[in-house]
């Protein structure tokens, strides 16, 4: 599977932590190196990554919206899910769904960036928000849900939710 | 890291398991107290060698074996070319060709994808031996209690492939014995403090009781012990009950357990002998606590075969003799065997085959008494009789 992420943003604990938890589990994971990236553009390396995985998470922090390519990165994980019905999991880390769905917040002032960067490219940037849209109606995890106690946002029902909750919250 | 954090990582995990791998089993609504029982067993597995190693894993009804089972498949399957996990096969076997549908779903988890269908049991078994012995598999067979039905299943070690690893849940240790597996574990149920736990879950779904039930709590938690199936069935009939409906529920649990526990611990006494079932009837009903070797002379006498009998009894996990050489027998197991006793005439004490409340005993012997005869000293005398610490 792939994991996608703002390094930046979440690296330190949270993404490493999950990435060491999937692997622990015998999950093979892949995950983009964000200290390795040179230049602009998403390597095929990783486009070729991200189409053999079954399942992407993509875990939205405030910053995500900011780094290019986490949304190349998304709008190639939504092109899979389109075309090879990859699952893909998003986890709303410090960020609300809807921020991400409507580009609100801290990703409306990344966009304004985008914008203005990319004058030229604008089918570019609609892409981007197109992808932010769908991503941000799946179902997936919410941190902050989570968090007060609540679980709505989930695919799973909620009795696994507390299965995995009895094992925590003690 | 923040504990909110590590529970998310938790769940993403878990979702990304099942959805990778659809035959990842839900082990349980609260898996309380199974990881630890889970390590004991992967680490007697010891995945990663070239042997092909049977565990077994015993004890009573409703103690946890299957959940156990499922939670290491999880865990471990991953590892292996081809897994299955046959799941409640002694009930499946009662079904019309049952043994060719283990079979054929065994076939089906490892091979992946088409396999074809054979119609005969000697057939699939040329088809398992041929087809894993050359593949590292991991199969799991839940509740086995006969030694025929493996051979089938799992025949031989030299059926799967090197590095291959069987685990067999069992009521029965003697089984295991028979097949010489690698491994045994007897598996235990819960501490006190799980116990409590699992029960509030049920009870409450909290980990712990609320304020105002935590007495009676431990009442039922005391009584159940540590039976996972028990404390599950109780916390679920008592979840949102007034404290005035508790303890009608506990007053009644210590005279009838509830249908829903009975049922599924009688069924350990199905393939007993008439004789052994007759002498678990009795400690069920006068012997519980009581020192070995004088029951064993009682026993003798009523023309059972006490030594056999208390070995399957223990070996079935329906019995265990402590340091002081003290039958002890779980409080749940007495209690089903005294409600067979007592189904077979609950409005008729007299038509039982075994009493031990002082109540229907006196009633019975009034009952003798006014038929051969009047004599109220007679009756008198029976009662000074009976009144001993044996009928509190």
């Amino acid at each position: 599977m792939f994991l996608s992420f703002r390094g930046e943003d979440t690296r330190k604990n949270f993404t490493d932590h999950l990435y060491t938890a999937l692997l622990q589990a015998g999950i093979h994971t892949f995950r983009d190196d964000n200290e390795l990236r040179k230049g602009e553009e998403i390597s095929s390396h990783l486009l070729k990554a991200i189409q053999e995985s079954l399942i992407s998470i993509v875990v939205f922090s405030k910053g995500y919206a900011f780094s290019t390519w986490c949304l190349d990165e998304l709008a190639k994980i939504l092109d899979c899910r389109q075309t090879a019905r990859q699952i893909v999991l998003p986890v709303f880390f410090d960020i609300d769904p809807s921020d991400v769905r409507k580009q609100k917040r801290s990703f409306a002032e990344a966009f304004d960036r985008h914008e203005e960067r990319f004058k030229e490219e604008m089918e570019k940037v609609q892409k981007w928000r197109k992808a932010l849209e769908e991503a941000g109606t799946l179902s997936g995890f919410d941190l902050h849900s989570i968090a007060n106690g609540y679980f709505f946002p989930f695919p799973i029902s909620i009795a696994d939710a507390y299965n995995f909750y009895s094992n925590y919250v003690l | 890291m923040h504990r909110h954090e590590s529970k998310l990582i938790q769940m993403i995990v878990e979702e990304v398991l099942s959805k990778l791998n659809p035959r990842y089993m839900k082990v349980a609504t609260y898996p309380v107290g199974i990881d630890s029982q889970v390590k004991d067993i992967i680490s007697m597995l010891c995945v990663g060698t070239n042997e092909v190693r049977i565990v077994g894993i015993y004890g009573m009804p409703g103690i946890g074996k299957t959940t156990i089972a499922k939670a290491v498949f999880n865990q471990v399957c991953h590892k292996f070319e081809g897994s299955s996990c046959l799941l409640n096969i002694r009930e499946r076997l009662d079904q019309h060709r049952g043994l060719l549908q283990l079979q054929k779903q065994l076939l089906r988890d490892i091979l992946k994808g088409y396999i074809w269908l054979h119609d005969d049991e000697d057939e699939g078994i040329n088809r398992i031996k041929s087809q894993f012995c050359r593949k590292r598999v991991l199969v799991i067979l839940d509740d086995v209690d006969q030694l025929k039905h493996l051979r089938a299943l799992a025949g031989e070690r030299d059926w799967f492939g090197p590095g291959s690893r069987i685990v067999i849940t069992t009521r029965d240790e003697r089984l295991l014995t028979r097949l010489e597996v690698e491994k045994k574990y007897h598996a235990k149920g819960l501490n006190n403090d799980e116990c409590l736990q699992l029960f509030s879950w049920h009870a409450f779904k909290k980990p712990h009781p609320l304020k105002e039930y935590v007495e009676l709590s431990k009442v039922v938690v005391d009584y159940v012990g540590g039976v996972p199936l028990a404390l599950e069935v109780l916390g679920s009939n008592l979840f949102k009950r007034s404290i005035a409906h508790w303890r009608s529920f506990i007053e009644k649990l210590q005279k009838h357990l509830p249908h829903q526990i009975q049922r599924q611990l009688i069924t350990s006494l199905d393939d007993l002998d008439g004789e052994v079932k007759g002498m678990f009837l009795d400690i069920a009903c006068f012997f519980n606590g009581m020192d070995k070797d004088y029951v064993r002379k009682i026993l003798d006498g009523r023309g059972f075969y006490p030594e056999m009998g208390f070995d399957i009894l223990r070996e079935r996990s329906l019995l265990t003799v402590n340091s002081e050489n003290e039958l002890q027998m779980d409080n749940l197991l007495r209690d089903m065997g005294r409600e067979i006793i007592h189904q077979m005439a609950p409005n008729h004490p007299g038509k039982r085959s075994r009493l031990w409340h002082r109540e229907d005993i006196m009633a019975v012997l009034d009952e003798y008494c006014s038929v051969i005869t009047n004599c109220s000293s007679f009756r008198q005398h029976l009662m000074k009789t009976f009144s001993t610490e044996a009928f509190p």
